[in-house]
């Protein structure tokens, strides 16, 4: 993260060098008492159920965390907003994303260490110049940590999403081979041209692989049919054609019939039928089946 | 029989029809010698198909596609039917990707699907 992008979040957050000084001064009486306050947000969360979730039955995990947070707390205090100071926050939000640390237990935590912090300023304020100020500016290096852990979950949600997303598309392409010479594929959900280009590298591929002469496409699960989807589906049989391979649409309803041909949208000779049914009986006769073996009824 | 070429570009008369296979990329001088081949062989064995063999073509752009195209046009005022063969996957999604117009392009998987609906179809009459 350069200086640069730092300067504008602390300049976001209004955090000034006159802040840093207050907790810094702050930090003697508050570092003195840390453990005390360590304990004291512990008592806090076991009032919760999520206590029980993530320590009751491990607490050796609890010891673990308690020593994390005092190593936390000693650097927040020391308010050095650098480069490993904004990578520390990052850790700590990788650890609750992969946890799933619910976000509600976290604020309420973030403000509940606040007050702690605050009380324990306010009984020593003899020591403390500027309270009011200093706990002001202590809130707002704590919205900062919190920020910047949650930024990093979602960063990571996001992500997590994304592979998803790409997973869920891979499945939802199935090539299938369902005669000899004859490829079937059931298109659901929409049709961009990222999904296209999906369909496209998956179907030529496995023309080339089976060698198929029909590839009938069913559209009776394409969410909406506008001009964009059907040129989509245009260039999918151009891209079959181009293997020696003919693609049938299947599953037009009334509704996409009449969509097409007010849009004027010009499907060419690719053939198009109402029924699955329909297209497998052209698709095999393209590939030279005797009609008399189709079942009938 | 066969029509001389560069290494890259050859003429081959397979059942009656001509095959011109290609075995490089189209740039450079390479689209004029595919343009030689194909229509010298056409009019000296009076070829009435041409495939042009693309397997070996490693990829292509829009405008090579384009070209290519036009050859195919030249060929047929020749009266010789043109068949693409053996386009790679990735230069499909390539040209389609890039709105290559491909409306009127005959293709197909490869040389055996093409000799084998040259043959099926019906012709005026035959030649060599």
């Amino acid at each position: 993260m350069p200086q640069t992008t730092i300067n504008e979040i602390l300049n976001k957050f209004d955090i000034r060098d006159a802040d840093i000084k207050r907790i810094r001064g702050a930090a003697p009486v508050l570092k003195r008492e840390l453990d005390a306050f360590i304990a004291d947000f512990y008592t806090w969360m076991a009032q919760h159920r999520e206590y029980q979730t993530f320590f009751a039955s491990n607490p050796s995990r609890l010891d673990r965390v308690k020593q994390l947070q005092r190593v936390n707390w000693n650097t927040f205090l020391e308010a050095d907003l650098n480069q490993a100071w904004f990578d520390a926050r990052k850790h700590v939000g990788a650890v609750h994303a992969h946890i799933d640390l619910p976000n509600d237990i976290y604020f309420a935590g973030m403000a509940v260490s606040t007050n702690l912090m605050a009380d324990r300023l306010r009984k020593a304020k003899g020591e403390v110049k500027d309270l009011d100020d200093t706990i002001s500016s202590l809130t707002k290096l704590m919205y900062l940590d919190a920020y910047v852990v949650i930024e990093e979950i979602a960063r990571i949600n996001r992500e997590k999403l994304s592979a998803g997303a790409k997973a869920l598309m891979e499945m939802s392409t199935p090539v299938t081979p369902i005669w000899e010479g004859i490829l079937l594929l059931p298109l659901l959900g929409i049709l961009d041209s990222q999904r296209t280009q999906d369909v496209m590298n998956k179907t030529l591929s496995k023309i080339a692989e089976t060698r198929a002469k029909v590839f009938v496409m069913d559209i009776s699960g394409v969410s909406s049919m506008d001009t964009a989807v059907a040129n989509q589906l245009l260039k999918i049989t151009k891209a079959t054609q181009l293997m020696g391979c003919e693609t049938i649409l299947s599953g037009l309803s009334p509704a996409i019939a009449r969509t097409l041909v007010e849009l004027g949208v010009n499907i060419g000779e690719v053939r198009t039928t109402a029924t699955l049914r329909d297209s497998f009986e052209l698709a095999l006769r393209a590939v030279g089946v005797d009609r008399k073996l189709i079942a009938t009824g | 029989m066969s029509v001389p070429g560069t290494t890259s570009v050859t003429g081959t008369r397979v059942r009656g029809c001509l095959v011109v296979t290609v075995s490089q990329d189209l740039s450079g001088d390479m689209l004029d010698e595919v343009r030689r081949v194909a229509l010298e062989g056409i009019q000296r064995d009076g070829a009435q198909s041409a495939i042009f063999e693309l397997s070996a073509v490693p990829f292509m752009d829009s405008m090579e596609f384009g070209e290519l195209r036009k050859i195919a046009r030249m060929a047929e005022m020749l009266g010789a039917k043109v068949i693409f063969v053996g386009l790679k996957p990735g230069i499909i999604v390539h040209l389609l990707e890039a709105d290559a117009d491909v409306r009127g392009v005959h293709a197909f998987l490869g040389l055996d699907e093409a000799l084998h609906a040259i043959e099926s179809s019906p012709s005026p009459d035959a030649h060599g």
